[in-house]
This record gives C-alpha cells, structure tokens and sequence, in this order.
C-alpha cells in the first residue's frame, strides 16, 4: 500500500477517535479526487487573535513524497499571519523546505506544526510585513486588531 | 523572397566517399567550382533547381554532436524558464506540469532558431545546415515549421491520445496485451530508425526523417577531415549491428504477436496459443542471464514474526513507507528503514531521517 493511503487510514482513525493532541486543532482533513490533494480545516488556537475561527489548507503531495515535503498553503486572502503570505496563503516554515525536511514527517505533523506556528509566529522571516513589524514592537492590541481586522474584511 | 525558397550553390566534394549523390540529382547539373571558405550563394530565381550544386551531407558523429550541444544548451534555457514560472505561478505549477513546460522550451528554441531562419546552437557549432532529402535545395519553412510541432508536441498528443483510447477500450477483454504491444511497437519502430541513422547518419530525428531534414555541411570538407569522419562514422555502425541484433530478439515477437491480434480475431483460438509462445519466448531472451532477478532475492519481510524475531513489535514498522519492514537495514545511527526507502532517501540527502545523522549510502547495513 502507498504510504498516503496509510496515512489516509491514520488520519481517518485518528478524527474519528479523537485523538488528544489533533482534534484540538483539526476540524477537518481529506483527501480531493486522488490522494496527492487534500484540505485540511484546522482550529485557530485558544489564546491567539485566531481563537474562534475556522482556516482553510491545502496540501498537495509531489510525486516523490515522502521524499520530497509537501506543498502546503492556506486559503488565500483568508490568513493575516507574520509568516504566510496574505495574498497568496504561502507559508514560511522551515520543515517544508527541501532542506529541513525529513520523510519521518507525515501530514499530520505538518499540520500540527502549522497549527504551532499560527501560536508562535517568527517575526524574524516574514512574508507579511505588517503584522512583523507590529510583532516586534510587541505591541498586542494592535495585533489582535489588525488580525481581526484581516478575518473580517 | 525566404531563404528557404532560394536555392544553395556550393561546391561539389566529388571526392568525399561517404556522400552519395542520387543519380536523378545529377543529371543535368551544371557543375562549378568555389573557392575555399566562399558561403554558399543563394540564389533568387527558383527556375535555377536543376543547376544548383551539391553541399555533402553530414555524417552520423557530426549529428549527434550538433544534437548534445542543443540539448544541453535547452537544458540551461528550460532552467532559466523554470525561475522564471516560478516565480510567476509558484512551485506547485511547475511541479505539476513538467511535461508541458519542457514542450514550451523547445518550441521556444526552435521558433527563435529554425523556424526564422538561423541555425541552433548546436548546428553552427558543429557547421550543419538543414537540405531536403535530395540534398540540392534549402528545406522550405512549411516542412520546418511542420517537423517543430510534430517534434515537439507530436509524442505528447500522441500518448494523451493513446491512453484516452485506451480508456475507452477498457471495457473490452484483453486491452493490456494491446496497449503493452503498441508501446512495443513504437519502440521497434525507434529502434529500427535509429538503425538506420547508424548505418546511413542521415535523420537523428524521425519527424526529420518524415519531413525530410537532412543535416549537410556547410563548408569544404579536405581529405583529412573526410578521412577522420569516415572512421569515426564506421564507429557508429558498430552501434547499429548491436541494436539490431536487440531488436531481433526483443521487437520481433512483438510485431509478430500484434499482428497475429489483429488477424486473429477471425481465427481466435490457434493464433492466441501461439501468440502466447511467442509473448513468452519474447520475454526470455530479454531477460539477463547470470543476474538474479527480484523474485530469486530472499528479502527479510518484518511482516513474519518470525524473521528478525529480537526486533520488538512494535518498532517493526517503517517509518518512511509505514509498512512491515521489508530488509531492514541500519544507517551507523542504529535506526531502521526498509532497504528501499532509506537507499531512496539517501540520494535526497544523506543524513538519517530520524536523528539528522549523517549517513553515506555506502554505510547502510542490511541486518541479516
Ligand atoms: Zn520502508
Ligand atoms: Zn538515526
């Protein structure tokens, strides 16, 4: 069996059983058409300007996976986060570059891992220059202002 | 007026053993004589075929040459083309559309070389101007603009077709013999046109042999030159004798067993048995003696509790394809893979996937 339809059934049981450390954050996870795309919803995080929304990922897996990351995007226009491109949904995260990634990694990992950057964001690599900076002044109310203010328009 | 309706007039190298001038070609022929290094003319009366004069076509080595340099300098085009869809339509594009993107590369290069007029890269490296399949006049610019979309779209067409056909035909009973003899077929048929490029080094491509673009050389060929051509093509023969003796054990049976399909659908029952023989006696003698193949290996599958027993349950599993390990084999860390999957990814980066350790393949122990 290919190594995403295991994962496929690890995924489908770890919802359904609603494992601990994932059904915090994903809502939702499956693959379209064939098993090279999916669509993840995941959770923003309690105690992040994200808590109470809803975010939309797409995954898509390279013919060479795992030996090659996966490419992993959220929705676009629909993301205000310092290291994902609002325009686009790109993300900045080290472990899905060809030179961090290692095939021991599988989606949910990824996911989980972007479920972490969205608590922990890394000002120092930015692809949305605003709330960088806002970041680095440390000044929270702005921020959760202008995140706010990003998820409702 | 174009170029390719003007008409060359060189020299003649009656002395240049390997051209072989077509009889019919030379009847008639005014010949003249050029000085050295002189280009040839090109002359703008189209009544004047007849007495235009011969350029010696190009030899098999000086093909293949002209054909590496094009290749590689595509290569270095497509690279830059790459950066460039990247950066417009993101990784993921380009990822998923390969094949059209090479397409593209190629109709760029040959519109910009070819098809205006100018040679590539690669045939003024090597000196090779294209001819008709007479090799008195330039080819015109419908044939090259025909032979540039059939080269360069022509295999992709055909094999969207193809599978599409076969889509449709998969309701019919034994649609993976036929698709497996058609794919034969064309392999044959590339087989027996490279050949034939190695025998007579005229057409390298065979939409260039369908079109007919045949290479000649744009300059005065000496003796000593000549002399060095023809040793080095005789070379290239040597490569012909080898894929013909391949394709007479490998193509054969496979022509013969599509024929027999197509004509045994009227007298089913005695062709199938013999197709059959032939399918299999096809597949012996393609296969390499002295070297054991896969099912002749005996690989150590975790998913019997009783191999490896010291191994504990649960760390039996890979966690590269996530199945029961199959030849379970250490990086100097100590941690397991498949053979497989961690050869596969050592040539993505040698380091152990668990603990970034660094890890040559050539330091992979299989446990036995
Ligand atoms: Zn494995
Ligand atoms: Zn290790």
């Amino acid at each position: 069996m290919s190594r995403a339809a295991k994962e496929y059934k690890t995924i489908t049981k770890v919802l359904k059983e609603g494992d601990e450390v994932y059904s915090q954050l994903i809502v939702g996870m499956e693959p379209k058409e064939d098993l090279t795309r999916w669509e993840a919803l995941i959770r923003g995080p309690s105690g992040t300007p994200y808590e109470g929304c809803n975010f939309r990922l797409h995954l898509s897996l390279p013919q060479e996976y795992p030996m090659s990351p996966p490419y992993v995007k959220f929705e676009p226009y629909a993301m205000p986060h310092a290291n994902v491109d609002f325009r686009t949904g790109e993300i900045c995260l080290d472990i899905l570059t060809k030179q961090h990634w290692s095939p021991a990694w599988d989606l949910l990992h990824v996911v989980q891992a972007i479920g972490q950057l969205l608590d922990e964001p890394v000002s120092s690599s930015p692809l949305n220059v605003d709330i960088a900076n806002i970041l680095k002044a440390n000044d929270m109310n702005a921020y959760y202002g202008l995140v706010h203010y990003y998820i409702k328009s | 007026m174009h170029k390719s309706s003007s008409i060359i007039k060189a020299a003649v190298e009656r002395n240049n053993p390997y051209r072989i001038y077509p009889e019919s070609s030379l009847t008639g022929f005014a010949l003249s004589t050029m000085e050295d290094g002189q280009k040839p003319q090109q002359l703008k009366d189209k009544s004047t075929v007849d007495s235009a004069l011969l350029l010696p076509f190009a030899d098999a080595p000086s093909i293949v040459q002209a054909h590496q340099k094009d290749d590689q300098i595509e290569s270095t085009l497509s690279g830059k083309i790459e950066e460039v869809v990247k950066s417009l339509k993101g990784q993921l594009y380009l990822n998923e559309h390969p094949k059209e993107i090479s397409i593209a590369v190629k109709l760029l290069y040959l519109s910009l070389t070819t098809l205006v007029g100018n040679r590539t890269l690669g045939e003024e490296y090597v000196d090779l101007i294209y001819i008709n399949n007479r090799g008195n006049r330039l080819v015109q610019r419908y044939k090259k603009l025909l032979f540039i979309l059939t080269y360069t779209l022509g295999p992709y067409l055909g094999s969207k077709i193809l599978k599409r056909w076969s889509k449709s035909q998969e309701e019919s009973e034994d649609h993976d013999e036929k698709k497996m003899s058609w794919k034969d077929i064309t392999n044959t048929l590339l087989n027996v046109h490279m050949m034939i490029f190695y025998f007579k080094g005229a057409y390298y491509d065979i939409f260039k042999r369908v079109f007919g673009l045949r290479y000649a050389i744009g300059h005065k060929v000496e003796d000593e030159e000549s002399k060095f051509r023809q040793t080095s093509s005789n070379s290239y023969k040597i490569l012909g004798y080898f894929l013909l003796f391949q394709s007479v054990f490998k193509g054969v049976p496979a022509i013969l067993q599509q024929l027999k399909s197509l004509l045994g659908q009227t007298s089913k029952s005695l062709s199938n048995l013999e197709s059959e023989k032939h399918l299999k006696g096809g597949r012996d003698q393609s296969e390499i003696k002295g070297v054991p193949n896969d099912s002749q290996i005996s690989h150590i599958n975790l998913e019997d509790p009783s191999q490896l027993p010291f191994i504990p349950s649960a760390s039996r599993n890979c966690i590269l394809c996530l199945n029961e390990m199959t030849d379970p084999s250490c990086p100097p860390c100590g941690h397991l893979f498949c053979w497989a999957c961690i050869m596969n990814w050592c040539k993505e980066r040698e380091e152990c996937p668990l603990c970034r350790q660094r890890c040559l393949r050539q330091q992979i122990l299989p446990l036995r």
